[in-house]
């Protein structure tokens, strides 16, 4: 994802005509927001106006107080870990919950993925009404290209070109488009109807919202979570410098290494921000710095910009904004945007390791949209300075790449968790009425890398220190439980808290690549492929897997190369279906719990990118890596020796979230989808057609 | 041998501004500020009065006051307009002229003042619990190693790092946490030599001194407070990070400027009582 700003001509006097040439890092959300602002002014004139009509006067109260509703996500949290600490009593605040019948286990989406299970939150329904189906899909018109499920970049067109330069003029008679990020969550989220109805809410690191969605009558704000980028337009890029690094920067997945040289125990090295996107090539923007360490005192000072840290090996800085500067033909100033990260010392002597963060959007200067309104972000960032903006905060992948060892995976997500909890607490004391919701990633991501629970053989780490990592899980269990109790004890009296996870957990011992069964059963052609982006024959194929749960027909009229016809769909369906369902580990075990056929589980008006089947595996099974983007191995099985060593994405049934209330729930089996049409008539208001959830209290009950 | 005397001068300045500190410690930022401000602007007019050729300017404003008639008596007369012009622009010269024994006599005092006040005005000191960079710039004879450095221990500061040597920029950097509040003496062992340096802490309105300077007369005006090292010291300057202060009235921008602009109203509003033509 690129962000590209362009050169505009605004009118500044009208009378005299004199045009101003200004740079612009507009988007659609900016767009929103001036309108937005523009409508508090009116509703700040309409307030001194005693004939408002009727409507317009009940989207300009917010004084007026409503029910408060309290919403907690803990990303991952699983019943039956929760219910097992409950057993011991090591969750007191949630048992205390579960003891006056407020808790259940929760039906999570169908397939257990994080997008796909928040949506199904945020729209009260399924992913036939939001489109969401897995974080992966792919472009049938070109065969099978993936992308990113949840947002997407759409290219800017035209562009003017001056000398090294290009630029996108968006005035006429240019009328160039700008490149922007879309939200391709279809539907509309339950919140736009408490906004219409003037409830206030707030939604903290809400995933599957970016760019975050507009408040169409000013009562909605949000900072987005998950699916949120970094400067660089990734979902998270770590730099690291290390004295056996790489010469040339080397790029891996979720960073990048290069190599530092100490001469006089000092060198130079740059750090890699976004790209230049104004010149026709553009290249990224590299800042220097420099780093001088003491080998005694095992210290290294960092001076880069205007600012000089001093880190002892083991310490973190601050978050220290950095400007990335973005050239602009003369006599047209540069324009500037602004990041921010972290240094952290992992080791000076003998071999000097210095970690990065990804470079953050600045909360307080952002340079696109993170919040709704856009001023949310510069608020909260005055009163609690810099925090993490990206969505995926814990930086997994520099575990998995081995750039970071458990304890320092461990350390940084407990930042991470602190940034948190100071952030929950700042919604917590500018909460006055309406919906807040808050979301937490530590149970999710951290369970990812050191959930354990089974005596079987780790996949990457020693049995010991497996079982050491399982009650640090355990731990961030009972922190979860302390943050519910403070909640319960500020807010417990006088307001509906609600807690839940989007899914459950389970060990992830051994892969199996869809492609390679496909292709050795005979459905994917020729007999020595190797992945479907490269060396399929399309011709001969018959169905293909993308993503971590999709299944796709090779389906004539809708992919490219499509070969087979509708006719035949519904048979080939039944047969795959049957097949898998029979698959067997080499030790007996079942794989496959069910696969299920999206036209008779999706239902809505956005399935038209939804997977012919979704497979939904056992505990202890997932998706190959490899075959998540259509790569195939030699063997179907293989065991997962990655340090991301548990997931949930198998079958929904398998992994169920958890829900708690402080009023008893009513509902025998409630689901996600359930607790939006649930917020609504705690408002009461009507559950829209769109939802299909059900309120879990009672229907008839009233706040 | 100007360093010496700036520097015998910011003691006297330390000694007369030591009689303000608890005045001006007492009551808010911004009340203080208006008020020296205010007798700042009206103590500079004084002196711009005494400095200045009063009677020359006088003449010089009517020499302006008397062409910019010309200029609208005459405003048809293209020729008398255009001499009227550059006559102007040659008495407003004059009145720069003018001015410049006064700005050199105020130069100085000002500039001392100024250091004062930034004292009080430039930097906040540390909460307790906040973290502060320390740098000792050291000087050396070239290719020698620098000498050994501690901070000693003390109750005002907990050590998070340091210290780290830089030999290459003859520099020794500390990361400190404050813990004590109070305006304390840091002690810094350097090679035989022992040097201090103030470190304030709390969280209430009072000086602070970010740099101990050397002999340096740039950094004698602005880091007036502490005595400076001396050139042929092994220790250079201790220089401390604090935060800076929000300006205290307007809540942005820089405190200097709005020393200027309150100096200047004062300075107006006594103007005609005092009869200082400027």
């Amino acid at each position: 994802m690129a962000y590209r700003w362009w050169l505009r001509i605004e009118l500044i006097d009208p009378f005299k005509k004199r045009f101003c040439v200004i740079m612009k890092k507009r988007n659609q959300t900016g767009q929103r927001h001036s309108i937005l602002k523009t409508r508090w002014v009116l509703a700040g004139i309409g307030a001194g106006i005693l004939t408002v009509p009727a409507s317009t006067a009940a989207a300009l109260k917010p004084e007026m107080e409503h029910p408060k509703v309290i919403v907690i996500g803990f990303d991952g949290m699983d019943p039956v870990l929760a219910e097992r600490m409950m057993d011991a009593g090591e969750l007191p605040a949630l048992d205390s919950l579960r003891k006056k019948n407020g808790y259940r286990r929760l039906a999570t989406s169908n397939p257990p993925q994080s997008p796909v299970a928040w949506a199904n939150f945020i729209n009260g329904a399924g992913p036939g009404t939001h489109g969401i189906f897995d974080f992966i899909h792919r472009d049938p018109k070109r065969q099978c290209a993936p992308f990113y499920s949840a947002a997407e970049t759409v290219e800017g067109e035209g562009h003017f070109d001056f000398r090294k330069h290009r630029l996108q003029l968006n005035f006429w008679p240019f009328n160039h488009a700008p490149t922007q990020t879309l939200l391709r969550r279809e539907g509309v989220p339950f919140w736009h109807y408490l906004d219409e109805a003037g409830i206030s809410s707030s939604f903290y690191d809400l995933p599957a919202n970016y760019p975050p969605s507009e408040s169409q009558h000013g009562h909605h704000c949000c900072l987005s979570g998950m699916g949120a980028p970094d400067l660089l337009g990734t979902y998270g890029t770590y730099q690291h410098y290390a004295e056996d690094g790489p010469v040339r920067t080397k790029e891996e997945p979720g960073g990048q290494r290069s190599m530092l040289f100490f001469e006089n125990e000092a060198a130079k090295a740059f750090l890699t921000g976004p790209q230049d996107s104004f010149l026709e090539t553009p290249v990224p923007i590299k800042v220097e710095f420099k780093v001088y360490r003491d080998v005694e005192s095992k210290t290294a000072v960092i001076k880069i910009q205007n600012h000089t840290i001093i880190l002892k090996e083991g310490q973190w800085s601050n978050w220290l904004p950095i400007d990335f500067r973005l050239s602009l033909p003369a006599p047209i100033p540069d324009e500037h945007i602004a990041g921010i990260c972290r240094f952290y010392l992992q080791e000076v002597s003998p071999n000097f390791r210095l970690y990065v963060t990804p470079i953050n959007i600045d909360p307080s200067d952002p340079a696109v949209p993170i919040t709704e309104p856009e001023e949310f972000s510069k608020e909260i960032s005055s009163k609690l300075g810099l925090f993490y903006t990206t969505g995926f905060q814990e930086d997994h992948k520099a575990l998995s790449n081995k750039v970071f060892k458990d304890a320092e995976y461990a350390a940084q997500a407990q930042i991470v968790l602190d940034e948190r909890i100071r952030l929950l607490n700042y919604s917590l004391d500018n909460y006055e009425d309406g919906l807040l919701f808050f979301y937490f990633s530590s149970t999710d991501l951290q369970s990812h890398m050191f959930w354990w629970d089974s005596e079987l053989d780790h996949p990457a780490r020693p049995k010991d220190e497996a079982k050491k990592y399982f009650e640090h899980i355990k731990d961030i269990y009972r922190k979860a439980d302390g943050i519910v109790g403070d909640v319960l004890e500020t807010h417990g009296d006088s307001a509906l808290v609600l807690i839940m996870s989007d899914h459950g957990f389970t060990n992830f011992k051994r892969q199996f690549n869809l492609n390679t069964w496909l292709r050795d059963n005979g459905y994917l052609e020729p007999s020595n492929a190797t992945s479907i982006m490269s060396d399929v024959d399309w011709s001969k194929s018959r169905a293909y897997g993308l993503g971590i749960n999709g299944l796709y027909l090779n389906l004539k009229g809708r992919e490219k190369f499509g070969r087979v016809k509708p006719s035949e769909k519904d048979a080939l369906l039944d047969e795959l279906v049957k097949k898998l369902e029979a698959v067997r580990d080499v030790d007996g075990q079942v794989v496959i719990k069910k696969a299920r056929r999206s036209d008779e589980t999706y239902f809505g008006p956005h399935t038209a990118l939804a997977p012919d089947l979704i497979i939904g595996y056992r505990r202890g099974y997932r998706a190959a890596w490899t075959t998540c983007l259509g790569d195939m191995d030699e063997t179907v099985f293989s065991d997962n020796d990655s340090a991301w060593s548990a997931d949930h994405c198998g079958d929904s049934t398998e992994v169920p979230g958890v829900l708690f209330s402080n009023r008893p729930i009513v509902k025998e089996n409630p689901a996600l989808i359930d607790l939006a049409p649930t917020i609504l008539s705690l408002y009461r208001l009507n559950k829209p057609t769109s939802m299909t959830g059900e309120n879990i209290f009672n229907s008839q009950e009233k706040p | 041998m100007i360093a010496h005397l700036i520097s015998w001068l910011n003691t006297g300045m330390n000694t007369l501004f030591g009689l303000l500190r608890g005045p001006m410690a007492a009551v808010p930022a911004w009340l203080s500020l208006t008020v020296v401000s205010s007798v700042l602007g009206v103590v500079l007019l004084v002196l711009f009065k005494y400095t200045s050729n009063q009677a020359a300017i006088g003449r010089v404003r009517d020499r302006i006051k008397a062409r910019l008639l010309g200029m609208k008596l005459f405003k048809d007369n293209i020729p008398v307009v255009l001499k009227s012009q550059v006559q102007v622009f040659g008495s407003a010269a004059m009145l720069l002229v003018h001015s410049v024994p006064p700005i050199l006599v105020m130069a100085l005092p000002f500039c001392l003042v100024l250091g004062q006040l930034g004292v009080w005005y430039q930097a906040k000191p540390l909460e307790t619990g906040e973290q502060a960079l320390i740098t000792m710039q050291l000087f050396s004879p070239e290719n020698a190693s620098l000498p050994s450095v501690s901070l000693m221990p003390t109750e005002a500061v907990k050590i998070i790092a340091g210290p780290s040597r830089v030999p290459s920029r003859q520099q020794v950097y500390w990361k400190v946490r404050a813990i004590e509040p109070g305006i304390h003496q840091l002690q810094f062992q350097v090679g035989d030599l022992q040097v201090q340096k103030e470190f304030s802490v709390g969280s209430g309105f009072m000086p602070v001194s970010i740099k101990r300077p050397s002999l340096n007369i740039g950094d004698l005006i602005l880091y007036p407070a502490e005595k400076p090292f001396d050139k042929a010291s092994p220790v250079q300057s201790i220089e401390i990070g604090y935060p800076d202060r929000t300006e205290p009235i307007t809540g942005s921008g820089n405190w200097v400027i709005t020393l200027f602009i309150i100096s200047m109203l004062g300075a107006f509003a006594v103007k005609p009582f005092l009869n200082v033509k400027i």
